[in-house]
């Protein structure tokens, strides 16, 4: 019952940030995100869980309910943990306290709403990396959209409202057509399914159950139920070329925003990647190998390449995420231990590293009002403590041993390098591996023009070291990625041991 | 014995003066009462195969048009008052300030 | 004695207890931090003196000391160790004394001159040290690689010390910029050896270069890529990890960083240059070459780099204006000479280089930062003159960094460089022409390094004071003075270790030490075991004394030809520039034959418009079509709307049509009208 407990606390906490006055908003809402911080910490110390929840291994903290009767598919409130989401619950529960954290300075008005509708964006996300049954899951996959949709056209830079329809819209777009590839799924199973549960269809899959639909053969179901699911994953990711939503909504959207945006929201896509695509069709994802790594290829470079031609720093970022998001689905198509471990802790090293930039790049621009690099230059001699976190989150950023960044990126391309999907797989994650030196390019870059020479700022706005309450959050997020570089098993051995499973299937590596 | 036809003819022909009424006047007024016959031919219909069919539901339904024919009427008087006070007048024509 | 390998992993830690320390209080402290990493060095060094006599004695050490991430399943567990063979031992001993002395200078060039951010400084200082003796005993590659970056990051943050100015930041990043390009060949070759390999350990039982070894031999089967046979492969695995010793070590092309990285302050110069970050590529090669030993083909690119380098930075040095710049080019031309002396079979003699350069290139650092501190932080040479009768003992100190430098004798740099070149000649002779040409080029930069080195310090300490400052220059204290003494004895006599043209010429068994010492050790990593897995063979011109003497004379000729040439030109009252005699060589020599130039060129002109192009792309057309399907969306429905008329008439019309067609379309399909 603990999900059950940290989910409704979670949904608790939002409504009563909701009514309380705006001045103690932040204040209330830092407070209550505590409570799931600890209640996912309890359950990491009581994670029992073993093997893939999907095939199955058993879940952490299961609860298995019938809820409601559709035709002849059951619905079940199923949830679980295993070791592909518990990282990403801890990771979910500690960047939103961060995040409300963060957002103290910059947001000053409509505070209630604005911290509720944190919290409610945390209560579905939980629920996302929790939900084991397809019903239950599409459900707080959707919900999340909302306060997301909310936080950026609300709380958002001039062009807010742009980017907040485009970012629903165009996540809404994705997920239907998921949503029709799955469906067509659960078709094809026809009887030899009784609900919507993920182990179920996965398992059934697995057997060998799927039969054609719509005037399809089996294979060719499997195929087109690939390519749509992928394609919905894909813009949530984002994959390029589907990306264009993502920076639009990074620069418009208030910068706690933008941390759960990069930090939580994209990992849904890998998560769900892994999840369906990776773990249901694996025979039909390794058929695709070819076509996936050169999306992963394209992403990781072509990203790069974006972030290098950025002026405005927070677009920078987020073009370096859709590169690093590239290196994830290029860990997922490896089907190695390290290829697909790397990928899902890379999931949780991201989310911490690029939470962090994302917040650094917020604390210089509550203080500068600006995020153009050509606005200013030698804002360490300003700041020093922030610009010395954001030097060690950048060179996080570009993969320095002991960080976690590097782990996860070396797992990745040792699993990728290694793998038996393709022949050519070591020139693709060679091509990939290129990535590492743009990234530096432009970080550094960046950083020599904005923080580094003779302070200049022509703005009119003092420029003075950013309050603790700022540079704290920065602080907690640097020692995590810190952490987690030195000792990468606190989540890789759980996440090996959910990842195995899954490369067993179809004569794995 | 009047053929069953003959009352389907006569709610034909209500019903199509309606429509007429509707189509050729702008008068909100006259719209009320092209309606009201449209209604009326769609009741002359269930009264008279209620009779035909020996059955009181059609008349029923009859009654509840009648009401309901009133109610409209109630608001629709009430639509053209304020049609009266905004436009200068009760031409419906004019009142298009709703369209996109 | 027993027992003191096992305080191995302290020599790492302490220098990172200084960093924490400097970092955390440095503020609160006398010196800014400066005693904390003094401290910590020294006691480094005293570990590591130890260390090295433990391993005199015979004892190594090979220890697991974490594991870094476990693999579950059949996935390979990757793991931290120590590796405490002479070759490491020996790179302790040199990195810890050269760090403590170095701390200490920096105590007279740092504190004394009021910098601030001292605890910055310290902390660095510490951090990079660390790293450095991290990446010295790494039991792996990967651990090695790991510290290797962050080797790489300590340069950073030293290099762009002074942040609020415009070059060093810029210098900076450019450092990390390069050796980055240079380590992702260098991280894609230890992706491979795993993945080739499943082990990436140095030693022990499943070391890699004999895995290779014996998979070379068909006595045990490792997984090639894309279709190559073994050794081809292998070959391919060397040649990346190359790419990143390359990198650090400054060897063309990436060696532009090096001469930029001058930004930073002296005393981290001497670190970055002796004993840290350009030695570590070199030493990433004797620590794996067991693995390149194998390879001919990559023996002999690594030889003809460092050939070609050596000569190639040489020339480039030889009309540098400023100490610093003369010092950069000469570091990357002697860390040529190294490269030239794996390449070229010759393991013991580019070692023992690797170590007397050490010594007297952190000697000439300090010394410069010396002559610096004096002349109030202005290098230019030609602002100087005359400094001899002022410093005393940075003149003597640097003059027998200089000699060493030279490669006069007996001073320490004769005899390795000139066991290299003579390694060079004799496996050359063997049946390699290649060997041959880079043996040309190491001969013919022996001249210019004497040239050179020697118009340094004529123009420096000799002649009269060109400017005010020369004249009256500011003192020094014994916190400047004491490392140089220190390094001056060690740069006189650190040669007298290896006297193998000595030996071979009176016959005198027994006074190679260096050979001896690295001779012990684990089968798989002394010197007698690459001899023998070495695809060299020796020839020599008449016996192999009469080649150790040619040899020897050839290159003592041409440094003292060299150093000569400089007498005549600049030892004298007024010199004056003579460049102007190279004619238009001048000018490629100044801008140091374009290098930076194209790297800048495919920074600038190459990559930032292919990524504009990109950005151009990305908004116009990917985020276009996102947008144009919006759009057209959007103008169907501003056209569909005009439907809506607002007329009630209109809309009744409408309704009336379509009951009507709804009806005539309902007849027609259900034959009414049939």
């Amino acid at each position: 019952m603990i999900i059950e407990a940290l989910i409704a606390v979670t949904f608790l906490a939002a409504l009563v940030t909701f009514v309380v006055p705006d001045r103690y908003a932040g204040k209330a809402a830092f407070a209550l995100s505590l409570v799931p911080v600890l209640g996912s910490l309890y359950m990491w110390q009581q994670y029992d869980a073993s093997g893939n929840a999907l095939l199955g291994g058993s879940a952490a903290f299961e609860t298995d309910i019938v809820w409601l009767q559709l035709g002849q598919y059951d619905l079940h409130w199923l949830v679980g943990v295993d070791g592909i989401s518990m990282p990403l619950i801890v990771l979910t529960t500690i960047l939103t306290t961060l995040a409300i954290v963060s957002a103290w300075t910059p947001i000053t008005e409509r505070q209630s709403q604005f911290f509720g509708l944190m919290l409610f964006m945390e209560a579905n996300l939980l629920g996302v990396f929790t939900a084991l049954d397809f019903f239950v899951w599409f459900v707080f996959w959707e919900a999340v959209l909302v306060p997301m949709y909310f936080l950026i056209g609300v709380w958002g830079g001039p062009r807010r409202k742009y980017a907040a329809i485009k970012f629903f819209v165009y996540t809404n777009i994705a997920s239907l057509v998921m949503f029709i590839g799955f469906i067509s799924l659960v078709f094809g199973l026809g009887d030899s399914i009784s609900s919507l549960r993920l182990p179920e269809i996965a398992q059934a899959l697995q057997a060998g159950q799927l039969g054609g639909f719509a005037g399809l053969s089996a294979g060719a179901l499997a195929s087109v139920a690939f390519i749509a699911m992928f394609f919905g994953f894909a813009v949530k990711v984002p994959v390029a070329p589907l990306h264009t939503w993502l920076p639009d909504a990074h620069v418009e959207a208030p910068t706690p925003v933008s941390v759960m945006l990069a930090g939580v929201l994209l990992k849904m896509g890998t998560y769900a990647l892994l999840r369906f695509n990776f773990t249901m069709l694996p025979e039909t994802a390794r058929s695709f190998a070819l076509p996936i790594a050169l999306l992963a290829v394209a992403s990781v470079i072509y990203g790069a390449l974006l972030a290098l031609a950025q002026q405005d720093l927070k677009r920078i970022v987020a073009y370096s995420s859709v590169s690093s998001m590239g290196y994830v689905i290029l860990g997922l198509i490896a089907y190695t231990t390290y290829g697909v471990g790397g990928a899902t802790f890379q999931m949780v090293a991201h989310g911490l590293i690029s939470g962090l930039m994302f917040m650094a790049v917020g604390v210089i621009y509550n203080t500068t009002h600006t995020r153009m690099v050509t606005d200013m230059s030698g804002v360490a001699d300003r700041m020093p403590v922030t610009a010395g976190i954001f030097v060690a989150g950048a060179f996080g950023y570009m993969g320095l041993p002991l960080m976690a960044g590097f782990a996860a990126e070396f797992f990745i391309f040792k699993g990728a390098f290694e793998s038996t999907v393709m022949e050519a797989m070591p020139l693709f994650t060679g091509a990939a591996m290129f990535g590492i030196v743009i990234v530096a390019g432009y970080l550094l870059f960046a950083m020599q023009r904005t923080l580094f020479g003779p302070f200049e700022f022509d703005g009119d706005y003092e420029i003075t070291e950013a309050p603790f309450h700022d540079v704290a959050p920065l602080a907690v997020l640097l020692l995590l990625t810190i952490v987690l570089g030195v000792s990468p098993d606190i989540f890789f051995t759980m996440i090996q041991d959910a990842v195995n499973p899954i490369l067993e299937l179809g004569g794995a590596f | 014995m009047v053929p069953g036809q003959y009352y389907l003819v006569l709610s034909a022909a209500v019903f199509c003066i309606g429509i007429f009424g509707l189509l050729t006047r702008k008068n909100a007024l006259l719209f009320l009462m092209s309606v009201e016959l449209m209604l009326n031919a769609a009741n002359i219909n269930l009264v008279a195969f209620s009779y035909y069919w020996g059955n009181v539901t059609g008349q029923t339904f009859g009654l509840f048009t009648m009401a309901l024919a009133a109610a409209e009427v109630a608001v629709g008087i009430g639509i053209i008052l304020v049609l009266y006070r905004n436009f200068d007048g009760v031409d419906v024509t004019k009142a298009t300030t709703m369209r996109w | 004695m027993a027992g003191i390998l096992e305080f191995a992993p302290a020599i790492v830690l302490l220098p990172f207890l200084s960093f924490l320390i400097a970092l955390g209080a440095g503020r609160y402290m006398p010196k800014g931090g400066a005693l904390a990493g003094i401290g910590a060095t020294a006691g480094s060094f005293a570990l590591a003196v130890a260390t090295f006599f433990a391993v005199s004695g015979g004892q190594t050490y090979n220890q697991h000391i974490y594991t870094w991430a476990t693999g579950v399943g059949d996935a390979v567990t990757l793991d931290f160790g120590l590796l405490i063979d002479p070759l490491s031992a020996m790179m302790l001993v040199i990195v810890t004394l050269i760090a403590f002395l170095v701390h200490v200078f920096s105590l007279g060039y740092m504190n004394d001159e009021g910098e601030t951010g001292l605890p910055r400084y310290y902390a660095a200082l510490g951090l990079f040290s660390a790293s450095m003796l991290g990446f010295v005993v790494s039991s792996n590659l990967l651990m090695a690689f790991m510290f290797f970056e962050l080797v790489g990051l300590c340069s950073y943050l030293l290099i762009g010390f002074w942040f609020r100015q415009d070059g060093p930041p810029s210098a900076a990043k450019k450092a990390f910029l390069v050796t980055r390009f240079g380590d992702y060949f260098f991280l894609i070759g230890v992706v491979a050896v795993f993945a080739t390999f499943g082990s990436a350990a140095f030693a022990g039982p499943d070391a890699f270069p004999v895995l290779a070894e014996e998979a070379l031999h068909g006595e045990h089967s490792v997984n090639t890529f894309l279709g190559m046979g073994e050794e081809a492969w292998f070959t391919v695995v060397g040649l990346l990890v190359l790419g990143g010793v390359v990198g650090k070590s400054a060897q063309f092309p990436l060696h532009t960083w090096l001469p930029d990285a001058m930004e930073g302050p002296t005393p981290v110069s001497a670190l970055i240059h002796a004993a840290t970050m350009v030695a570590a590529g070199v030493y990433l090669v004797a620590r794996m070459y067991g693995f390149y030993a194998l390879t001919p083909t990559t023996l002999a690119i690594i030889a003809l780099i460092g050939g070609f380098t050596a000569l190639f930075a040489a020339t480039m040095g030889v009309v540098k204006k400023e100490i610093k710049q003369v010092l950069a080019y000469s570091t990357i031309s002697q860390y040529g000479y190294m490269m030239l002396g794996l390449g070229a079979g010759g393991y013991v003699a580019a070692t023992f280089h690797l170590m007397t350069h050490a010594f007297f290139k952190a000697l000439l650092f300090l010394g410069a930062g010396s002559v610096i501190i004096a002349m109030h932080h202005n290098e230019n040479m030609w602002d100087m003159g005359g400094l001899k009768d002022k410093m005393p003992v940075t003149y003597y100190a640097f003059l027998s960094g200089s000699l060493a430098l030279a490669g006069i004798v007996p001073f320490a740099g004769f005899w390795s460089k000139d066991e290299v070149l003579y390694e060079t000649l004799i496996h050359g002779l063997g049946g390699s022409p290649i060997l041959l040409a880079a043996y040309a080029m190491g001969l013919l930069a022996v001249f210019f390094t004497g040239f050179y080195t020697f118009r340094m310090v004529f123009l420096t300490f000799h002649g009269e004071p060109r400017t005010e400052t020369a004249r009256n220059p500011h003192g020094v204290r014994w916190n400047v003075k004491a490392p140089l003494a220190v390094l001056g004895v060690l740069a006189a006599t650190a040669g007298f270790v290896n006297m193998v043209p000595v030996e071979k010429l009176l016959g005198i068994k027994g006074i190679d030490f260096l050979h001896q010492f690295l001779d012990g050790s684990f089968s798989s990593l002394n010197a007698h075991h690459y001899a023998e897995i070495l695809p060299y063979s020796s020839s020599y011109i008449g016996g192999e004394a009469t080649t150790v003497a040619i040899g020897a004379g050839v290159s003592l000729g041409l440094a003292l030809a060299g150093a000569a040439l400089a007498y005549v030109l600049y030892n004298v009252p007024e010199p004056v520039e003579h460049t102007e005699k190279l004619g238009s060589i001048k000018t490629v020599l100044y801008n140091n034959y374009y290098q930076d130039e194209y790297q800048v060129w495919i920074a600038t002109s190459v990559v930032q418009p292919i990524s504009r192009v990109l950005d151009k792309f990305d908004q116009g057309i990917v985020d276009g079509v996102v947008n144009g399907i919006s759009s057209v969306s959007l103008f169907a429905g501003s056209r569909m709307k005009r439907i809506q008329t607002g007329v009630v008439s209109n809309y009744a019309a409408l309704l009336t049509l379509g009951l009507t067609a709804l009806l005539l379309g309902l007849g027609l399909i259900g034959g009414w009208f049939a």
